[in-house]
């Protein structure tokens, strides 16, 4: 328990994005309703034991609603950071290690796209790629990829120079050996804190785009879908956009904890990193 | 002027081009045909040709950048596919919105986020350190529309002390200004924060709580004039924040400016809106960094000598 009160963070973090592991795997055995069935002669029901949270405008449970969106973030930080963080770390490592025009090329690519503010970026893609789920993954994974190549390029720069490289390469390890057998270990620790702390951002700016009828089309449980809808509604029932909204902030508030708790754990002195 | 900036000054340019270059391709790359966008659905094969030689679509892609380059320099953005309105004129007709919205929410964030996080670092772990970080991890966790959203249900449809959308009064700025600052206000807050903690470590922080120096004097002469340099820095990196939070505020608040312009402009291919405002996006963010750059290297004597 000591470790609960040393770095709350962690817990709490820790405690909200298993809580939206959880939501997700067992949503059909935590909710009897189905997200999609509608009921159109109750619309906006009111709070009760059969709809906690209500029905919406088409009469559908808001409670299992929010309980599968939480599928789709857990998709979108997944996808998306899986993607990005990929793609960057191993341009980022590659660009660090063979320094020269490579690397002189490869972080003005970075810079360039640093310059877009990220969701104009995914916006310019969107329109390039159209609207929908898939597209959207990609549009998001565009503008996280040079925070992890900015990343892994410096933590490529600083421990090439360490002593236990130097011993590697003196024993005749391949480039590529030295990479990833010595230099990536040790570059892990910054990367996967850098991960939890842009779920939560990814998870925004996906809702965001789905709010603006260009990530997830509207029947499907998506949070950012269902406050779309429910702003229709704003004066009158509050309850299609107050949850999902709700929901969203823990899961959020939960990845941005858990960023950084892990910064604290495993790189207390560490500068923090964000990316718009 | 140092040779630091003097290359800064001089990469920018080259940057402004890149910018142009990446968005007019990606715009180029639009599947459906923008001349049969502009001619309309029944107009026969002659009209859309017409259409495609007055654009200057028929050209080689290389000929064309070129053209759009020279015709930006002397001020044409090309007309919009949905207005029909030259888009300089539609930029110019929603930018002071945008700039004043950013300005309001920029100005809030900056106000906040800098004295809280100076204060909070002042003493790490207690409780008012506690409480600011608390604040600036759930500012950066709250989805921004959803808080627009409910602020206009509690301020507008319920106390009835704001209007709910729209931009005719001074009181109309007022929910999408905060909605927007929250994101930013967060990532200043953290940032300064940080910032002054990592100062507070320093040895001459050390040397001079060593030599008997009031905390507060230590704190006010020695600590702050050393922050000035990250502060700005981080003043103008998070402008980027702002930008891209206006897309979706002034969605909500149906509040006319640029970011309501693109995200129309996505939805209907109006391929030169979105040109247009991804390049005044981008270059607002770049003219920042310089400007924070500059202010640096004013700020830092080490930086001075360059």
């Amino acid at each position: 328990m000591g470790g609960l009160v040393r770095n709350p963070s962690l817990t709490l973090g820790g405690l909200l994005v298993g809580a939206l592991v959880l939501a997700s795997l067992f949503a059909p055995v935590l909710s009897a309703a189905s997200p999609l069935a509608q009921d159109l002669h109750h619309p906006f029901g009111g709070l009760s034991a059969r709809h906690p949270f209500g029905t919406d405008a088409f009469g559908r449970d808001i409670a299992a609603r929010v309980l599968y969106g939480a599928r789709y973030s857990l998709l979108e930080a997944g996808a998306c950071i899986g993607m990005a963080c990929t793609a960057g770390t191993l341009l980022g490592l590659a660009a660090g290690a063979r320094g020269g025009w490579f690397d002189q090329a490869v972080m003005w690519a970075m810079d360039i796209l640093f310059a877009f503010p990220g969701i104009v970026l995914a916006l310019l893609a969107l329109a390039l790629l159209g609207p929908g789920l898939v597209n959207m993954l990609l549009a998001i994974t565009l503008f996280s990829i040079p925070v992890y190549a900015r990343l892994a390029r410096n933590l490529a720069m600083s421990l090439g120079g360490a002593l236990y490289v130097e011993a590697a390469v003196a024993i005749g390890a391949s480039p590529a050996r030295v990479m990833f057998a010595h230099i990536l270990p040790n570059a892990a620790g910054p990367i996967i804190v850098q991960c939890a702390a842009s779920a939560g951002s990814v998870i925004l700016t996906a809702a965001s785009l789905s709010f603006l009828g260009l990530g997830v089309a509207p029947p499907a449980p998506e949070w950012g879908a269902m406050m779309s809808d429910g702003r229709n509604y704003i004066g009158a029932y509050l309850a299609p956009t107050l949850f999902p909204g709700l929901a969203m902030t823990l899961a959020v508030l939960g990845f941005n904890l858990l960023g950084e708790g892990l910064r604290q754990l495993l790189d207390p002195f560490g500068p923090i990193r964000t990316r718009s | 002027m140092n040779g630091y900036i003097l290359r800064k000054l001089l990469a920018f340019p080259a940057v402004l081009l890149a910018v142009s270059l990446l968005t007019f391709l990606a715009v180029r790359m639009l599947p459906g045909d923008p001349a049969r966008l502009i001619a309309g659905p029944e107009a026969s094969a002659e009209a859309v040709a017409a259409v495609h030689a007055r654009l200057g679509l028929d050209q080689p892609v290389g000929a064309q950048y070129l053209a759009f380059l020279a015709h930006a320099a002397e001020g044409d953005l090309g007309t919009s596919i949905e207005s029909r309105r030259p888009v300089v004129d539609e930029l110019a007709s929603h930018l002071p919105y945008t700039l004043a919205l950013g300005l309001a929410a920029y100005g809030l964030a900056v106000g906040l986020g800098v004295p809280g996080g100076i204060l909070a670092a002042a003493a790490p772990g207690k409780p008012w350190d506690r409480a600011f970080s608390a604040a600036t991890i759930l500012a950066l966790s709250l989805p921004s529309f959803w808080v627009g959203l409910m602020a206009m249900e509690l301020f507008a449809v319920r106390l009835r002390w704001l209007p709910l959308m729209g931009a005719g009064s001074a009181s109309h700025i007022v929910l999408p200004a905060l909605a927007l600052s929250l994101a930013p206000m967060g990532l200043i807050g953290r940032m300064t924060r940080a910032a002054m903690i990592e100062i507070l470590r320093q040895n001459y922080i050390r040397t001079a709580r060593a030599k008997g120096l009031e905390p507060f004097a230590i704190y006010v002469r020695h600590a702050l004039p050393a922050a000035s340099t990250p502060i700005v820095t981080i003043v103008g990196l998070n402008l980027g924040a702002v930008i891209a939070g206006t897309v979706v505020t002034e969605s909500v608040f149906s509040w006319p400016g640029v970011g309501r312009l693109l995200v129309d402009a996505v939805k209907y291919r109006d391929y030169p809106v979105i040109q247009a405002v991804t390049l005044v996006a981008v270059v607002s963010v770049v003219l920042a960094n310089l400007a924070a750059e500059m202010a640096i290297a004013f700020l830092d004597p080490r930086m001075r000598r360059g």
